[in-house]
Formats: structure tokens, C-alpha cells, sequence
């Protein structure tokens, strides 16, 4: 009798032992969705530091687009005003930060469709430079995104498992949002030689 | 119409897109699936990309595809990437992979060409460069159909550029890759000592009584027998165990009686054997086939020890010499065959043990694993 007692007693501390590695697991995975967001945020830091130069440099060369400039300038700074806290995020906050990340991206496609008239300012190193880099950050985005997506949807999945889901409310472990597809954004074209 | 079907197509782009067709890697470094250089050209940039793979573990992979399937074509290169893991991921050389990527200008539309840079490139082939190398270096060339041309140019360029950054052979990588292989193992050991502990609990539990229920079984005389019961029930054992062991009793006389070393000692076994309930009949039948059973004993013993033993068993109990003397030379035969056929296989499982730790290091291993982040460039022709 004594013996099943202690049989019974090491049966449950061993279960007990393998539910707190799921929470463990749990954490781990919540930390590389905060990862993998804070790569997204970083990229499109990257395409923020990267406008105002671009802007000064076409400023130099087609003075006439005072309105295209303008208009990116202003959807720069309304993105940089949208901050998200990663621990607090739902759809709704995702919703409107990707919204003026989007609108800012097609202030960018004009912008770079209304450089094409200007060969002077095609012709910039600087600018071509800038183009590269812009091009490339605009992949990143891509990228990062399209992983935090991934990341995002094995951590749902996992907190809504069973028999996750039963305590995973209790420590605070929430659903998190996703990025929806860009809503018609096509960037211009790149340059040709 | 047009901006539900894109964003729909945009959509299919965001999360997963996995039902696009990207080829399976083919660990070389040198993919033509268009079909645009010669057997020749193939070969040469095969050798020295491997080359350069090796003694620095920066990969350079060319890949040239007929269709980008509604893809960028920087965007398919660096899905490609990805996919097939071009780079390392040790982390003295992590993701130091390029994708070399020309889509020739073909039924499907024009000429696109893209370079794509794993993370860890991207500080020494920023994207700049890499729009540079594509302009001026490779579209001059690639529009004139030259397409080898245009590979080799920009390869001669990118590697000095890499081998600044990384500079690691293959060797040293792998050395560091041992060291770093130690892995989470506190999960596995907790588990190992629970398990120790179950084990030990359940084979030290109760083995005091266990010993005096042996008692009981092993009891050779009656007077032993009311001892070890006096014993067991002292001991707290409870009346049904005391009574299953009791009932082993008779089956154990039975045992000793046939393992007797002599007529003598059988006898005295006998008269306990029958007050302890074992049938006379069965004690009767069994002393007729006592010298037979003791003939064959001797004739399969298993060390010289036992055959001493059972030979001089074999006399008392009646055997003539010349029977025991074949037993004993048949047992003796026996145990040297088996012996010689233990050393055999001692010598055969050896030699398999040391002739499976081959070395690896021969020869271009295939893709790292590197990741890529979207970086490099892109331009058509």
C-alpha cells in the first residue's frame, strides 16, 4: 500500500514536471514572436532614416514636386507617431500601424514614379544610391514581415492547443495579430540603364 | 477588379507561399535550370565556387531559371535562398551565403537579374554594391547574351569582398560546430534521475521482507522451516505471502534433491523433502534416474571447474569410468570451442566499431543552412 502511495506521489510530480516545460516552451516561443517583431520594426526604422536624405537629394533637382515631397514628408512623420508596444498588441493596433506604414509606402512609389522625368536627378549617384538601398529595405520589410507572420501563427496555434489553452489565459500568454496584404501598393519599377 | 486580384495575389505572398514551385536544392553551387552555359562553363565555376566554399565556407551560388513564377526576381532569390541554405549557420561564419540569380530573356518575358545577400554579407555587399555590380558590371554583358561572362565578372568582384568579412576553412568550422553542439540537456538528466529514483525505490522496497520470504523457500529441513516462518511473521510479512511461499517449498526439495553431490547427501534430502510434503513416489522416481542425470550434468558443464566437480558427482552416484571419462572429454571439447568462437566475435565487433568513425571532411559538403534577410539587388535587362 505504502509503495503504490509513493508510486502515485513520483507519477504526479513527473506530469507536473513535464506541463511547467510547456510553459517554459510557451515563453520561449512568445519571446521569439517579440524577436521576430522587433526585426519588423527595425526594417521599417531603416526606410524611416532613409527619407530624409532622399528627400533632400530629389528637393536639389525637382523643386517643382514640392507636393509629392511634402506628402511623403508628412506620412513619414505620421508613421513614426504610431508606436506599438509588443506585449499589448491586438488587431486593431496592428491594423492601424501597418495602414500609415502602407500609406507611407505609396507616398514613396509616387515620389519615385515622379523622379523618372528628371534624368539630371537619375543620373546622381547619390540618388542611385539611395534608390538601391530603399529598394532593399523595402524587401526586408518583406521578409520580416512575412517571418512574423510565420512565428506569429506557431504561437497562436500553440496557445490554443489542448491542454494549453486552459492555463494559458492564467499567465497572460494573448493571441497575436497578423499582417494583412498590402492593399494595392506596387512600387514603382526599378531604374534601367 | 485588378486591385482585388493583386491584393488577393499580395495576400497569397504574405503568409506562406507555399504553393509556389521553387526548385529542390541540388547542393551545387552552380544551378543552370535555364539552360544558358556549356558543359565546360558549368564545370569551371562549379570547381572553384566548391574551392572557395571550402577554404573560406563562403558560398556564392549561381542560379539561372527559365521562369520566376509572377515572383521579383529579388524576391525569388531570396526565397531560394532561404529555402536551399546557402551560407553557414555556424556562428563564426553565419549566414554568409549569395544567390546569384539571372532569369535570361525568353518566352516569358524579359531579363531579370538579381543578387541576394544571406545577413551575415550584408555589411560587406550592401545593397549599393550589389546595384552597383548588376548596372555596370553584369547588364552590359547580359544584354549582349553573354551570360557566363556576366557570372564571371561579378564572382571575381564578390568573392575578395566576402573573403574580407569571412575568411574560415571548412575544418575550423566544424570544430567550432562540436563545441557548440552541447545542446539542453538539463531537461534530459532530471528525467534520467527520476528514473533512477523509480528504479531504486522499487528494488530496495521491501527487501527485508523479501529475504525472509526466501527464507521460507530456501528452507532445507523442517526445523528451518518453522524458523523462517517464526521469522517472516515477526517480520510483519503478511499470512498469504508466508503461505505462497510455503507452497514453493516442496518444488525447491525437489531441486536440491537433483542437484545432490552424493548418495548420501541425497538421502538426508529425502527424508526433509518427504516431511515438507514432497511426494514419495516422485523422490522415488527420481533416485532411479540420479546416475543417468548425473552423466549428463558432467557431460554439459561449462567451465573445468563445474567438470571437476561433476565428475567426481558422476562417480558417487555410480557412473563407471569409462562413460565419465567421454562425458568429460566431450564437455571439455565443448568449452573450448566456445571459447574460441567468443574470441572471434570479440575480434569481429571490434574492427566494425573503429572502421565506422570516418572521416567527413573529404570534399564540398553542400549548403550551410544560411538565412537571407532580402538584401542585394536587383535589374532587368
Amino acid at each position: 500500500m505504502k509503495k503504490l502511495f509513493f508510486a502515485l506521489a513520483l507519477a504526479l510530480g513527473v506530469s507536473f514536471s513535464f506541463t511547467s516545460c510547456d510553459y517554459n516552451q510557451l515563453v520561449e516561443q512568445q519571446e521569439t514572436v517579440n524577436s521576430a517583431w522587433s526585426n519588423v520594426e527595425n526594417q521599417y526604422q531603416r526606410r524611416m532614416d532613409l527619407i530624409p536624405n532622399l528627400v533632400n537629394t530629389v528637393k536639389g533637382y525637382a523643386a517643382h514636386e514640392e507636393n509629392t515631397l511634402k506628402e511623403v514628408v508628412e506620412m513619414r512623420s505620421k508613421a513614426a507617431s504610431i508606436t506599438l508596444n509588443v506585449d499589448d498588441m491586438d488587431d486593431e493596433a496592428l491594423a492601424k500601424f501597418q495602414k500609415a506604414q502602407d500609406q507611407l509606402s505609396q507616398g514613396l512609389g509616387r515620389l519615385m514614379a515622379v523622379s523618372e522625368a528628371y534624368p539630371d536627378l537619375k543620373a546622381n549617384e547619390n540618388f542611385l544610391q539611395l534608390q538601391a538601398q530603399l529598394e532593399g529595405t523595402e524587401n526586408r520589410i518583406a521578409v520580416e514581415r512575412r517571418n512574423y507572420n510565420d512565428i506569429a501563427k506557431e504561437y497562436n496555434t500553440a496557445i490554443a492547443k489542448f491542454p494549453t489553452m486552459i492555463y494559458a489565459g492564467w499567465f497572460g500568454f494573448k493571441k497575436k495579430p497578423y499582417f494583412s496584404a498590402q492593399e494595392g501598393a506596387e512600387y514603382a519599377p526599378t531604374v534601367q540603364f | 477588379m485588378k486591385r482585388i486580384f493583386s491584393s488577393i495575389l499580395a495576400l497569397g505572398f504574405v503568409f506562406a507561399a507555399t504553393a509556389l514551385n521553387l526548385p529542390e536544392k541540388t547542393d551545387k553551387m552552380v544551378n543552370d535550370f535555364a539552360g544558358v552555359f556549356s558543359y565546360q562553363q558549368v564545370y569551371d565555376m562549379e570547381q572553384r565556387l566548391e574551392a572557395f566554399s571550402d577554404s573560406t565556407s563562403n558560398q556564392i551560388c549561381i542560379v539561372t531559371i527559365a521562369d520566376l513564377e509572377d515572383l521579383e526576381s529579388s524576391d525569388y532569390a531570396q526565397r531560394l535562398g532561404e529555402k536551399w541554405g546557402v551560407g553557414s549557420s555556424n556562428k563564426k561564419a553565419k549566414d554568409n551565403g549569395v544567390i546569384i540569380l539571372i532569369k535570361p530573356r525568353n518566352e516569358y518575358g524579359g531579363g531579370d537579374v538579381a543578387i541576394a545577400t544571406g545577413y551575415g554579407i550584408e555589411g560587406v555587399l550592401p545593397d549599393a554594391t550589389c546595384k552597383m555590380l548588376i548596372e555596370k558590371v553584369m547588364i552590359p554583358e547580359l544584354k549582349e547574351g553573354r551570360y557566363y561572362e556576366a557570372v564571371e565578372a561579378a564572382v571575381m568582384r564578390i568573392m575578395p569582398i566576402m573573403q574580407g568579412e569571412y575568411d574560415f576553412s571548412k575544418d575550423e568550422l566544424q570544430q567550432s560546430a562540436q563545441k557548440q553542439s552541447s545542446g539542453n540537456q538539463s531537461y534530459f538528466w532530471v528525467i534520467v534521475l527520476l528514473g533512477v529514483g523509480i528504479w531504486l525505490i522499487i528494488r530496495f522496497a521491501g527487501r527485508k521482507k523479501r529475504a525472509l520470504m526466501s527464507g521460507i523457500e530456501n528452507a532445507k529441513s523442517p526445523e528451518e522451516l518453522e524458523k523462517a516462518i517464526a521469522a517472516a511473521r515477526e517480520g510483519k510479512v503478511k499470512d498469504s505471502k508466508i503461505d505462497s511461499a510455503k507452497a514453493k517449498v516442496p518444488e525447491n526439495m525437489f531441486n536440491s534433491l537433483r542437484n545432490a553431490a552424493s548418495p548420501a547427501a541425497f538421502a538426508t534430502l529425502a527424508a526433509a523433502a518427504t516431511a515438507m510434503g514432497l511426494g514419495a513416489d516422485r523422490i522415488a522416481n527420481l533416485e532411479g534416474n540420479m546416475r543417468e542425470n548425473t552423466l549428463s550434468d558432467l557431460r554439459s558443464s561449462s567451465s573445468r571447474e563445474e567438470v571437476l566437480e561433476n565428475t567426481s558427482r558422476a562417480r558417487a552416484f555410480g557412473n563407471d569410468e569409462a562413460a565419465i571419462k567421454a562425458a568429460a572429454a566431450a564437455a571439455l571439447a565443448a568449452i573450448a570451442a566456445a571459447a574460441i568462437a567468443a574470441a572471434a566475435a570479440a575480434r569481429r565487433s571490434n574492427s566494425s566499431s573503429s572502421s565506422s568513425s570516418s572521416s567527413s571532411s573529404a570534399g564540398f559538403g553542400g549548403f550551410g543552412g544560411g538565412h537571407f534577410g532580402g538584401g542585394g539587388a536587383s535589374g532587368k535587362f
